[in-house]
């Protein structure tokens, strides 16, 4: 298993980035790295190579899922997981998101105290699943 | 110094709530920004203007909550879903109207 270390978090709204960047870094202990948008996060992504990428669905210009379509076509994000963050969304909706390719869906709102446990319990799940498929 | 995970949380903790006290402060402004958003649209109801207006109700559901201000997300929430629903053709301003009242008195 990959133990996660260094964490992107993208969104548009920067009070989600400030807590977010409190919650992942002074709660969980991880490098995290920042981003407001799409195209800013496939540069700082190809750069840092983070562990895990926590991506916002509804972003102005370029939404999370043209995000994350644009991460799979890089060469050097192509391997990268990618949780997605929204607001509360319906279970056929996590399907659909589950379905694109990413790994999770966090909802936002988010309890900043248990945000790094829960990205890590959805990544080590992802890793567990992708062992038995291999298998 | 090597801090514990105890005394690391707490410091989270604290961090937590000055991060709070931050946002409480700017909640007004960005109260004040939707009801802008909301105005604007049910003068022009463009799916432009709502889509505007959604976005801000929508990016305050998210927000709110993650800072602690559960019942003023809820709020956002029914907001952009009366919001969601003029748009798509019906008379929805009393419900949209309501949630934002309810957001307004959650924050204050």
């Amino acid at each position: 298993m990959t133990e996660i270390r260094k964490v992107l978090l993208v969104d548009d709204d920067e009070d989600i980035r400030t807590i977010g960047q409190m919650a992942l870094h002074d709660v969980g202990g991880l490098d995290t790295f920042l981003a407001a948008g799409g195209e800013a996060a496939l540069e700082v992504a190809a750069r840092e190579q983070p562990d895990v990428i926590l991506l916002d669905v509804m972003m102005p210009e370029m939404d999370g899922p043209t995000t994350f379509r644009r991460l799979r076509e890089g060469e050097a994000t192509a391997a990268i997981p990618v949780v997605f963050v929204t607001a509360k969304v319906q279970r056929h909706e996590v399907q659909r998101y589950l379905g694109m390719g990413v790994v999770g869906v966090i909802c936002k709102p988010f309890d900043p105290m248990t945000l790094p446990d829960e990205l890590r319990r959805i990544v080590t799940q992802s890793q567990q699943d992708q062992q038995e498929q291999e298998r | 110094m090597i801090m514990t995970s105890t005394e690391s949380r707490e410091r989270a903790r604290t961090k937590l709530g000055e991060l709070r006290q931050s946002f409480a402060e700017r909640l007004q402004s960005r109260l004040r920004q939707l009801d802008g958003l909301v105005t604007h649209a049910k003068a022009d109801p463009t799916q432009g203007a709502l889509t505007e207006a959604i976005n801000a109700a929508h990016r305050l559901a998210g927000t709110a909550g993650s800072y602690g201000f559960m019942e003023v997300g809820e709020a956002a929430g029914c907001l952009e879903r009366s919001l969601q629903r003029i748009a798509g053709g019906e008379e929805e301003w009393e419900a949209a109207s309501a949630a934002l009242a309810r957001a307004h008195r959650s924050a204050s």
